[in-house]
């Protein structure tokens, strides 16, 4: 049997992480200049390099420490329509990475090109390489099914299978037959659910159903469900949009814990969030990256005006 | 740049910064009103410095509160950060800037009690003029969001340095020549400290400007005039000035 953990995870949700509708709607425009006025009112401090630069072109500032991922002229296209134009970015280890960009960006689309999930779309393809240790992830001798296991993923929405939490925790290594014993499985599940910060709430009750668990503990224990298998990054789209404040801080807090193990690429739209989990942003917009560079330099000073719009709020 | 998706935001942002230029001009009337007052001996003048002060310590404190609420409801990030911050510092350097003129102007309600010193008040006017000037073109900046223009008022800085030396020795041969100038002369010599403080504030606002524009320090070494005197008040370098010769 072929088993696609993240494809029966998403049919539970019923909101699937795949939206084909997700394409660049204002192709090609480039926004208007910034107008020098002498006039104190709604003038603004200038930016430098406030050109508009040819989307071509990325205002990139590399990552130090070692690339887990290199994505190279990465274009997905759907159905014929391109939704991603030529991304080429760097994914440092042990480092989170966000993406950020208005609805329709791409940012999702990119995220989904590094675990093969847009495989999983009829009429998806995918150009250019995407390279994981030097190992392009999408060459035919590589397992989708292995990949997604090295590559994990969390969704908006929590979604733990309608078992034990128990069950939830330990279906990925015994898929993948990482343990030969009760005892091993055992420590692997009690090693997830600590790791995840779950473990102090659900140890006394391993056998009830995830589903009786709070929103912030299911998304916990999706997270916990994803490092079972050991993976070496992790995906998070949205993790926090369907939880409260105090369920996101703990997200959050935890996020920051893993990155010691883990590289993390997370897909958010909260910018509050970006700047408070990641290392490292980038920005796409229309379907191409525009801006990546150290969290804190895109949040105080970003060298593309399109990024200072968006992170300002002044995108209409 | 284009407008805040939420209007308001851009609103309040645009409100502080008006207020911040209302404040300058405020507070550039009082420094030009306080050298005024020294230079004619009026008495109503100085005291309506004194009295408007209150005016700025208000604003102060209004430019405050609201970029603190920005910050709290808004969370500005980036440029608009900086500028909110701007906001807050040049305040302060105003209201400071105000003390002073506040300072002087009480100082001039003493001078107007005794003898005209006119060659003495003259100079200080020279340097409050210049001082004046100063501020205005560093508003001027701010308002107009003008870099050059305030990097203009920083490198300049050394300018009123060097008048309050010159300033500085005049006081000290006049005191010198005849110890009963010594108090009066001990007035101007604080109101030339006041003026050379307020240019110190021109250029803080300079850098502010700076920093609210690009994002980035000035950078490199302000120029700066052999001695001082800063510091080191009120016993500046005492390097002999030429005594008058009676």
């Amino acid at each position: 049997m072929k088993f696609r953990i993240f494809r029966s995870a998403e049919d539970q949700t019923g909101a699937g992480p795949v939206d084909p509708t997700e394409t660049p709607r204002m192709g090609g425009q480039v926004l208007p200049e910034v107008t020098p006025s002498k006039a104190r009112a709604g003038a603004e401090p200038r930016l430098e390099d406030a050109t508009p630069v040819s989307n071509a072109t990325v205002v990139d500032s590399p990552p130090v420490g070692p690339i887990k991922i290199a994505a190279r002229d990465v274009s997905v296209f759907y159905e014929g329509k391109q939704a991603l134009y030529d991304v080429s970015l760097d994914i440092p280890d042990k480092t989170v990475t966000a993406l950020i960009g208005p609805s329709g960006c791409g940012k999702s689309t990119f995220l989904r090109t590094m675990n093969r999930m847009n495989d999983t779309i009829a009429g998806a393809k995918v150009t250019g390489r995407i390279a994981m240790d030097d190992e392009d992830i999408n060459d035919r001798s590589i397992d989708p099914v292995l990949l997604r296991a090295r590559v994990g993923m969390v969704f908006q929405r929590p979604n733990p299978f309608p078992k034990s939490i128990y069950e939830n925790v330990a279906y990925g290594p015994k898929i993948h037959g990482l343990v030969s014993s009760k005892a091993e499985m055992d420590d692997v599940v009690e090693k997830a659910l600590k790791r995840a910060g779950l473990w102090e709430e659900v140890a006394d009750r391993l056998q009830s159903s995830a589903m009786g668990l709070s929103g912030g503990q299911q998304q916990r224990l999706v997270i916990a469900r994803a490092i079972a298998v050991n993976p070496e990054v992790i995906l998070m789209d949205e993790p926090c949009s369907a939880l409260d404040p105090i369920a996101t801080a703990r997200i959050e807090e935890l996020i920051d814990e893993l990155r010691e193990r883990f590289c993390i690429v997370i897909v958010t739209h909260s910018m509050a969030q970006a700047a408070r989990v990641s290392q490292r942003t980038a920005f796409f917009h229309m379907g191409r990256l525009v801006e990546t560079g150290d969290t804190e330099d895109i949040f105080q000073n970003p060298r593309e005006r399109r990024t200072l719009d968006y992170i300002t709020g002044r995108f209409g | 740049m284009n407008q805040h998706t939420v209007k308001a935001y851009g609103d309040e942002l645009n409100q502080i910064t008006a207020e911040v230029a209302r404040m300058g001009g405020l507070a550039e009337a009082q420094v030009a009103d306080a050298i005024d007052s020294v230079a004619r001996r009026d008495i109503a003048l100085a005291r309506a410095v004194v009295e408007r002060d209150l005016k700025l310590d208000a604003l102060h404190r209004d430019i405050e509160k609201k970029a603190i609420r920005l910050i709290a409801l808004r969370q500005p990030v980036a440029s608009d950060l900086r500028r909110t911050l701007g906001a807050m510092k040049i305040a302060t350097d105003l209201e400071r800037t105000g003390d002073l003129a506040k300072n002087i102007a009480k100082r001039a309600l003493i001078l107007a009690e005794g003898e005209p010193m006119q060659p003495l008040t003259r100079s200080i006017e020279r340097m409050g003029r210049l001082v004046s000037t100063r501020l205005r073109d560093v508003l001027d900046a701010y308002t107009a969001s003008e870099l050059d223009r305030a990097v203009a008022v920083w490198q300049t800085d050394d300018e009123v340095d060097e008048h309050y030396n010159a300033l500085f020795r005049e006081l000290l041969t006049y005191m010198m020549g005849d110890p009963r100038t010594i108090g009066a002369c001990t007035h101007l010599l604080f109101m030339a400290k006041n003026l050379e403080r307020i240019g110190d504030h021109a250029t803080n606002i300079a850098e502010t400007v700076h920093y609210e524009i690009t994002g980035d320090d000035i950078v490199g070494e302000r120029p700066r005039a052999q001695p001082t005197a800063e510091d080191s008040d009120p016993t500046p370098n005492l390097s002999t000035p030429h005594l008058p010769t009676h």
